[in-house]
């Protein structure tokens, strides 16, 4: 166990170090850092000016190096737009997106688990058809929409939460439901599907052919089986919903990481945009990590 | 005497014997026409397309023409409105019709041409991964969980905005960070194609390797890798609408459906069909190609029986 | 004796494009208690069919439109589902099935599978149960059966697993058993095991058992009785012994002929003492990916093989799953590099011949006629495609050979144009024969190349390639694990074991004077119908 977790890990740092200097050449190639913080207006000899003051005049990969070796000793970077450290950022908004996350994926669950293992178990009957057209719905909705419909109707006809803003856990229900019905269709479909073809399995027939059926045959010799994909994807899509809240969080006006990552862009932040873009691919490449660990130890065909 | 029995799926094809009198690509038709869901999709997406292409001729509205003496008229279903502005106009006094008619022609363009660039990057990659294995799967698969842990959004979003929103650059971007669904499943399709006796056969007679992917690989990974695309048609028409709404995709005055809802967005509790109109035509542009995308996997499914209605 | 069970005109339809097909029509049959009945016939006659009317694992689109089901005296009809399988199904009658690799729940120990189905019909305690485990375990004789307990069913092998499979159906001492093609999937030395293991069991356990093959020998072995099915019809019925002497239906007796023609002696080639192949000391090693909580394995595919193929001769490489048989073929005919050895062809080293000479001397014939063809091509372009690769011939020159060659296989023009998904199995393969003879090869390298089709086919096709052996003159390697087609196809036998020869020499001197003791083990596995000698060799 230990020699597979090693052998992920060094997976994960090598990727993360890829994206990082991706990312930073990326940035500080395509836009001048100096013209973005003196702004459209500035003269030259102010933006030179700026540049010397910030260091912006040394190679790239001198200030490469010192801003990858700064995130280990915590100095993630001070923001130009909103001159703060950008670490000081981030912990402020992280726990919101968190929040989000979490909860959008409880709504992936409490939709997507129930619904497939019913279609799968009635294919072509009222309630399959039903899962399908949600999924096929769901991937069709554009959640920045959903949202501002979910607003309109919640605003106006059923005020019962909040449409804006980050206070209470009720302010999350809304935007849960959104960024989760995104993941629904995915993890519906593989529900289904994965549960129909262990139904249809020789070792289901073996089960049968012992006296077992119904809802026992279910639960304690299909489900188990069935589930084993599920849980892994369920895992990567956690690890989705850091970057993929942008969307959500500026739509219901939650201040979490997304927005701080749409804001950062706007104002072509860029020590806070590098060190986000960072933040969400070891986030998920994190979870994905979890998916895998979680699948060996479930399945004892990986383990043993 | 002792010999194996051809191993046979206890849903006997034998009984479908009229059936396999027909030519591969019989069936495929056949199938395609009894299947509802297909039929409803691209008897949608085709009207749609019609739209686009001739809407503009045959309707003629200009989409940026504005009149700020007629701001926020409703549309024609509401009182106030007029059949001269069937959906009413913008807080700009364009013709909202004519608006959303124009956002067709970006939507189907972009989404069609980024799912085309996915497509080429993903392939060409997955065949190669693998059909040869080794430090090439190795590489690709590297380059994969890059991709993959790259929060495509956020860095389409940064590019587009920092590069300049255009059309084309908005194409590229969507496309390449698009490819990773392409190259799980083509790489797959390979992997198992290679193993089948009709590859090896291949090389016995002396084929290339060329001849090989070309000939007998990539041809029978067609029917997956066209259900991919359709449903990646359907992501980028929706990314795009996410970068326009957000403001970091194609920019006013081009009237893109997601610019559309995030003009409307100001006026969203006193002028809803602003935002109600457009995600409209954005769910039934996607709706229908995917209900396409789905009947085609439906079809091309080996194991789908053909059935009679 | 009272009857047991007693079927009459039991019909099954098929919903399939909306039309009701009846699959298994008037089948009637009877059992007494701790007797033995064998449902014998080809892929398709519904002998499958009608056991899973009996113990309600029809799929989906099957139902019974007719017919009654009466076991121990009580219509079966009447029981609902729920009452079924909580008296009937695992506790008075059990099935097992053909595959054991994928019988068994992969997330379940086989402890857990055992108990909880032993617990599920009878109201005892933890320990009781695991102590009935532990006896039934035992006596499928399964090896270390205390420890398999707690292990899972992908660290058994397929022999292994079937032992569990059949301790899982008799764990509650059913009255009936229902085997369905038990051994089918099974190495020959291993099938012959299990299947003394069944019979003994019965004995033991005082059941009836209804054994469906297709294979008439192992049929012969085990059953009383017999009823042979063609077409989900029963056209034969009666004593074991009756129907083989004097069968009445002219099915069965094809059946029979089939077999018994595989007895004979059959003409051979002229053979010249010069070699036309030279294998020395081949060996070829797989690394097996790692897993979790392993280290990466070796696999030891083929180690240090060395034999002479005569111009031709008919030489079978006989062995079972994972004797090397199949990377020998492959390394001989280029397909895969060896690490070390050498094979020469025609006295040149394997790696020094050009791929599109390789190709015309020496050409493969696969076991799966699925697999073989590609789906999207048509049988012209298929068969012409050797020729397109490596001769410059005109386009109508080329059409003209390929018809020529399809005619030679016994297809007739029309097939030109069509497309693999409109043959038959049979069919495929002599596209595939024809595939590989186009070029004038004068070695065949055939891979169980009959073993995936029904009897009747599998003789047509052993007769097509006998006639075109001695028509082109063809050296022919055969690999089989079937002794009968290899006793009735060739003219020497190299008996192969994990990797390496054990035996090799002239067919009738192996099969009949084995020397070697797995050689001697192989060949009393087989299942002989010889017409005055039918019992356990």
């Amino acid at each position: 166990m230990l020699r597979f977790i090693a052998g992920r890990l060094i997976v994960v740092l090598s990727v993360g170090l890829t994206l990082s200097i991706v990312t930073f050449f990326l940035l500080n190639y395509v836009i001048d850092p100096a013209q973005a913080i003196a702004g459209e207006d500035a003269l030259f000899e102010e933006i030179e000016q700026i540049r010397e003051q910030y260091g912006f005049d040394r190679s790239i990969t001198v200030r490469y190096f010192e801003w990858f070796s700064g995130i280990f000793q915590g100095d993630l970077g001070i923001s130009y737009y909103w001159n703060k450290p950008v670490i000081s950022l981030l912990i402020d908004r992280a726990p919101e997106t968190i929040t989000l996350a979490l909860m959008s994926v409880s709504v992936t669950i409490l939709i997507s688990i129930p619904l497939g293992i019913l279609a799968a178990l009635n294919p072509n009957s009222l309630i399959d058809r039903i899962a399908l057209g949600i999924a096929v719905t769901a991937q069709a909705v554009p959640n920045f929409w959903l949202g501002l419909i979910m607003i309109l109707i919640f605003a106006l006809a059923i005020p019962i939460f909040p449409v804006s803003g980050d206070k209470t856990l009720f302010h999350f229900v809304l935007p849960s439901i959104v960024l989760g019905a995104s993941s629904v269709p995915a993890v519906m479909r593989l529900m289904r599907t994965g549960l129909l073809d262990v139904i249809n399995a020789d070792f289901i027939r073996t089960a049968r052919s012992s006296g077992f059926y119904g809802w026992r045959l279910v639960f304690n010799h299909a489900l188990r089986n069935a589930l084993l994909p599920v849980v892994s994807v369920l895992a990567v899509q956690l690890g989705n919903k850091f970057g993929g809240s942008v969307i959500t969080e500026s739509v219901f006006a939650i201040n979490g990481l997304g927005r701080l990552a749409l804001e950062s862009i706007l104002g072509a932040d860029i020590p806070t945009v590098q060190i986000l873009v960072f933040v969400f691919a070891i986030i998920f490449l994190f979870f994905n990590l979890l998916a895998d660990i979680l699948n060996a130890y479930l399945d004892p065909r990986l383990r043993l | 005497m002792i010999f194996k029995t051809f191993i046979k799926r206890l849903f006997p094809r034998s009984f479908d014997d009229e059936i396999y009198n027909l030519t591969p690509k019989d069936l495929i038709i056949r199938k395609s026409s009894n299947h509802g869901g297909f039929k409803f999709g691209l008897s949608l997406l085709l009207i749609i397309f019609l739209f686009a292409i001739f809407g503009p001729i045959i309707f003629d509205v200009s989409p940026y023409e504005q009149d700020l003496t007629k701001r926020l008229l409703p549309p024609v279903w509401k009182e106030g409105g007029s059949w001269e502005y069937i959906f009413g106009t913008d807080g700009n006094g364009r013709d909202y019709f004519a608006r959303i008619l124009y956002g067709t022609r970006i939507s189907l363009t972009i989404g069609f041409g980024a799912a085309c660039v996915g497509m080429i990057i993903g392939v060409t990659l997955g065949v190669c991964a693998g059909y040869f294995g080794g430090w090439v799967d190795q590489i690709v698969s590297y380059l994969l969980t890059c991709q993959l842990a790259l929060p495509g959004l956020l860095l389409a979003m940064t590019i587009v905005f920092l590069i300049g929103p255009s059309i084309t650059v908005v194409i590229f971007v969507i496309g390449a960070t698009h490819w990773a669904f392409f190259l799980v499943v083509s790489r797959s399709a390979t992997q198992k194609i290679k193993n089948l006796d009709y590859v090896t056969s291949a090389r016995a007679i002396g084929a290339s390797k060329f001849q090989i992917i070309m000939r007998d690989i990539i041809p029978n990974t067609f029917s997956q890798i066209i259900v991919i695309f359709t449903l990646e048609v359907g992501i980028a028409i929706l990314n795009e609408a996410s970068l326009s709404f957000l403001g970091v995709g194609i920019q006013p005055p081009t009237p893109s459906w997601g610019l559309l809802i995030a003009e409307g967005k100001e006026a969203i509790f006193f002028q809803p069909w602003l935002i109600i109109l457009p995600g409209i035509a954005l769910f039934t542009l996607v709706v229908s190609i995917n209900m396409m995308g789905d009947g085609l996997r439906d079809i091309t499914d080996p194991n789908s029986k053909v059935s009679e209605e | 004796m009272s009857d047991l069970l007693n079927i009459q005109n039991l019909e099954i339809s098929f919903q399939s494009n909306n039309k009701n097909l009846k699959t298994v029509e008037n089948f009637s049959i009877n059992l007494n208690e701790k007797e033995s009945l064998g449902i014998v016939g080809e892929s398709g006659s519904g002998k499958t069919l009608s056991m899973l009317a009996l113990t309600r694992l029809l799929p989906k689109q099957a139902s019974v439109s007719s017919g009654s089901i009466i076991f121990q005296n009580r219509n079966l009809d009447e029981l609902d589902n729920k009452n079924f399988y909580k008296e009937i199904s695992g506790k008075k009658i059990s099935m097992i099935f053909q595959e054991p690799m994928t019988a068994l729940n992969p997330v379940h120990t086989i402890g857990k599978q055992l108990l909880e189905t032993y617990l599920y019909h009878n109201n005892v305690s933890v320990e009781k149960g695991i102590e009935r485990a532990l006896e039934i375990l035992d006596a499928v004789k399964l090896p270390k059966y205390k420890q398999r307990m707690d292990q899972y069913p992908h660290q058994l092998s397929g022999g292994q697993r079937q032992r569990v499979m059949i301790a899982l159906a008799l764990i509650n001492n059913p009255s009936l058993l229902i085997a369905d093609e038990p051994t089918t999937a099974l190495d020959v030395t291993v099938q012959k095991e299990i299947i003394q293991l069944i019979s003994d069991l019965r004995e033991t356990i005082g059941m009836a058992l209804i054994f469906i093959s297709h294979d008439l020998g192992v049929v012969s072995q085990i059953s009383d009785n017999v009823v042979v099915m063609k077409n989900g019809e029963i056209v034969e019925k009666g004593k074991t012994l009756k129907v083989l002497e004097k069968p009445n239906h002219p099915y069965t007796q094809g059946l029979l002929d089939c077999l018994f023609k595989l007895e004979d002696e059959q003409k051979k080639n002229q053979i010249k003492d010069t070699p036309i192949i030279k294998v020395k000391e081949i060996s070829k090693s797989y690394k097996l990916p790692a897993k979790i909580f392993k280290k990466p394995e070796i696999i030891y595919a083929v180690k240090k093989v060395s034999f002479d193929v005569k111009f031709g001769e008919t030489i079978a490489i006989v062995g079972e799953s994972g004797s090397g048989k199949s990377t020998v073929a492959k390394i001989i005919n280029g397909l895969i590099n060896k690490d070390e050895g050498k094979v020469e062809i025609k006295g040149q080293n394997i790696e020094d011949i050009e791929i599109s000479d390789r190709a015309k001397i020496i050409q493969p014939v696969f076991q799966d006629p699925y697999s073989t063809l590609n789906p999207i091509h048509t049988i012209g372009y298929i068969v012409s495609r050797p020729l397109t690769i490596n001769e410059n011939k005109s386009e109508s020159e080329v059409k003209e050979e390929v018809i020529k060659i399809l005619r030679l296989v016994g297809l007739s023009e029309e097939y030109y144009n069509r497309f693999p998904n409109q043959l038959s199995g049979g069919q495929r393969q002599r596209v595939a024969i024809a595939r590989a003879i186009i070029l004038k090869p004068q070695i065949l390298i055939c891979d169980e190349p009959t073993s995936a089709l029904d009897v009747t086919i599998q003789s047509q096709i052993l007769d097509l390639l006998n006639d075109l052996k001695t028509k082109l003159n063809i050296t022919i390697i055969l690999i089989s694990h079937d002794i009968s087609v290899v006793k009735y196809f060739s003219d020497r036998i190299i008996v192969m074991y994990n990797g390496e020869i054990i035996e090799m020499g002239n067919t009738n001197n192996v099969i009949n004077i084995p020397k070697d003791k797995y050689t001697k083990r192989l060949m009393s596995s087989v299942f002989s119908l010889k017409k005055n000698d039918i019992k356990f060799t």
